[in-house]
């Protein structure tokens, strides 16, 4: 079963969204903010990271900015965020997010987003094993 | 005869000159005593040596100097002009030039208070003499308030920033609850809680679909905020139009399919790229087209086009074209307007998603990249709302003429423009600026309407009548009444109050130099009467009282 971890400080948008990656066959861990998503994705080495941008002791950006230092660099990340400033998109792009999501998202679109980045990042590990 | 005649052409010289002498006694009386009374320091000045031989009392006031401390001195014996005049090649200059000016010189007073002045040297013939009129004009009061005045715009812009901070926070404190909203509800209506009868199924649509609209409100608002507070940055980019309008109609089909009417579009090949900012121009499009499907009955059809705008090579020109019930007259001059929902709600609340503020931020986008938008429409065929950018990305430097008789508010408005690289003139009146314009027209002029001499009506008169629709930004304080009638007239323009935030200035002038610059209001008019009419209408209404209001407030 895939791992995803959801760093989320939003107690209920953390919850729903555990709710419907659970329904669709993923193990999910909810970090209410930046500091405990990066033990938590050092530790757990999740296959995918879905990441809230403004959250408490660390925002999204910097979580993603640290874990690639630790040679993380390959766990896909999609960022989601309520926050309308300017160029967060492109800096998520900078980092290599997989996706970006504004706030409220569709729900679908998302779900899609992660199955492809988990299909995508399946056939990499693929081709480097063989 | 002869000694006749000679004896009286002399007494005929001898008389004129009596006469002359009187004259010159009279004007030398009324010269003295306006020297005496002028609220200007004034010196005069040997011109061969710079001797000091008269002064008012106004500027030994100034000074702190008796009369006998000054006159038969040379000018730069004297302190307060020590560093100034003093150094002689200065001096050398004004004997040669006939003519030197400062702007802003400061004078120190003997009693060590400091004056800032303007001070201004001519050369003229007085009798056999040349003689040098310095005229000293204290202007530290003008100083204190310019600076007063750019303190107070500073906090306007801090404030602007705070309004910006304030909804940026809103903004993800509003979003945050309405995702978990949102979310729950969807995860109740796919049943991850439960089977559900139609009837839950039913009631949970109706609350997702507020969702929606709440979020699409927030946006809205959003950028509203960041339209009026200037804050709106868009970032151009050259880019092919046509790739966008084509993943727009991409992007909508399924909602046109959903509601079985036909989208399609059709873009002229080979075209070029263009300054846009994409998003926003992805915004524009989808906003029109998205109307268009919400209008347009099931087996209507919708057509997006791309060409070179048929009014003006200078533009693309994208169409949106739908079949749908199209809009009545009277709504045609304001569906664009910021307040046209709340004067329309009866049919279009019902009808309209959205605080419909749609249309009017689509015609501030397009605005903003120097374009133009508009709408045609016959009830029951159907309705095609166009825009058109330019090809070019205007060039910096546009030239304002600036033309108010308040001294300090030119000088202000001068130096917030030429702060932003604008080339700008000034006029003190009509007349002035209408001579300044024959020289040199500039690209946009900013005019005061009520003016001594030539006021603002009838300046505006004239440049309607010799310069056509040459863009021109009505600054007044005085929104109201004959003056603003008589204005109307020569409509279009676009209002501005004066106290409005220099940000806004600054933006509305760089607008009106873009829409001057691609030449678009000209060439449409002379190509097709019906758009330009409305868009001259829109140009009011634009700026017009409603947003007016809201700059006092």
């Amino acid at each position: 079963m895939k791992k995803i971890l959801i760093a989320e400080d939003d107690r209920k948008i953390g919850a729903a969204l555990k709710i419907r990656l659970e329904a669709a066959g993923y193990e999910v861990q909810v970090v209410p903010d930046g500091f405990g998503s990066y033990i938590r994705a050092m530790t757990d080495q999740p296959d995918l990271i879905l990441m809230d941008i403004y959250m408490p002791v660390g925002s999204g950006l910097a979580v993603a900015q640290e874990l690639k230092r630790a040679g993380l660099a390959d766990i896909p990340i999609i960022f989601m965020t309520a926050s309308k400033e300017k160029n967060l998109r492109e800096r998520a792009e900078e980092l290599n997010a997989v996706g970006f999501f504004e706030k409220p998202f569709d729900t679908e679109k998302l779900l899609a987003a992660i199955f492809r980045a988990l299909q995508s990042k399946h056939s990499t590990n693929e081709e480097i094993t063989k | 005869m002869k000694d006749m005649k000679g004896l009286q052409e002399g007494v005929i010289t001898e008389q004129a000159e009596t006469r002359t002498e009187q004259t010159l006694c009279a004007s030398e009386l009324s010269y003295r005593r306006l020297f005496e009374a002028a609220k200007d320091g004034i010196l005069i000045l040997e011109a061969d040596t710079g001797r000091i031989s008269d002064v008012n009392p106004f500027l030994l006031e100034m000074l702190g100097f008796s009369r006998g401390e000054m006159v038969g001195k040379t000018i730069w014996e004297i302190s307060p002009f020590k560093d100034i005049v003093s150094n002689k090649a200065k001096f050398v200059q004004l004997q040669q030039q006939g003519y030197v000016r400062y702007e802003n010189l400061p004078l120190e007073a003997r009693d060590g208070r400091r004056h800032a002045v303007e001070f201004v040297s001519n050369v003229y013939q007085a009798g056999d003499r040349n003689v040098i009129q310095c005229n000293i004009r204290d202007i530290t009061a003008r100083k204190r308030a310019e600076e007063q005045l750019k303190a107070s715009f500073k906090e306007v812009g801090d404030l602007n920033t705070e309004i910006q901070n304030f909804y940026h926070i809103l903004s993800h404190e509003l979003k945050t609850p309405l995702t978990s909203a949102h979310e729950f509800v969807s995860i109740v209506m796919d049943g991850l809680a439960g089977p559900l009868n139609g009837t839950q199924l039913e009631y949970l649509g109706m609350a997702k679909e507020s969702c929606d609209q709440l979020r699409l409100y927030i946006n809205d608002l959003l950028d509203v905020t960041r339209l009026e507070t200037g804050k709106m940055s868009i970032e151009f980019q050259a880019l092919p139009l046509a790739a966008l309008v084509e993943r727009v109609v991409e992007m909508l089909a399924p909602a046109a399919a959903g509601k079985g009417v036909s989208l399609s579009c059709d873009c002229q090949p080979d075209l070029p790229a263009v300054p846009i900012d994409k998003q926003r121009i992805l915004q524009v499009l989808i906003n029109l087209t998205t109307n268009a499907i919400k209008f347009t009955p099931v087996g209507g059809h919708i057509r997006l086009s791309l060409s070179e705008a048929p009014a003006d090579p200078e533009c693309l020109q994208v169409a949106v074209r739908d079949t749908g019930r199209g809009i009545p007259k009277d709504q045609l001059d304001v569906i664009f307007n910021r307040l046209y929902q709340a004067n329309h709600n009866a049919q279009a609340v019902e009808s309209r998603s959205g605080l419909g503020l749609g249309l009017y931020i689509c015609q501030e986008l397009v605005d903003l990249h120097g374009g133009r938008i508009w709408v045609e429409s016959e009830i029951g065929k159907g309705s095609t709302f166009s825009f058109a950018v330019p090809k070019q990305a205007m060039t910096k430097g546009a030239h304002v003429l600036i033309v108010d008789d308040d001294y300090g508010m030119r000088d202000t408005l001068r130096l917030i423009l030429e702060d932003q690289n604008f080339e700008v003139t000034t006029a003190e009146g009509g007349s002035e600026a209408l001579q300044l314009m024959d020289q040199n027209t500039p690209d946009v002029v900013v005019l005061d309407l009520m003016m001594t001499g030539l006021d603002g009506p009838s300046t505006l008169k004239e440049i309607r009548m010799n310069w056509g629709l040459i863009p021109v930004i009505v600054y007044t304080g005085y929104p109201d009444g004959r003056l603003m009638r008589q204005a109307m007239e020569s409509s279009p323009f676009t209002l501005l109050a004066k106290s409005c935030p220099p940000k806004r200035f600054v933006e509305t002038v760089r607008r009106m130099c873009h829409t001057h610059e691609t030449r678009f209001l000209k060439k449409k008019a002379k190509a097709s009467q019906a758009p330009v009419a409305q868009s001259a209408r829109n140009y009011f209404t634009s700026e017009g009282p409603a947003r007016h209001h809201q700059l006092n407030s």
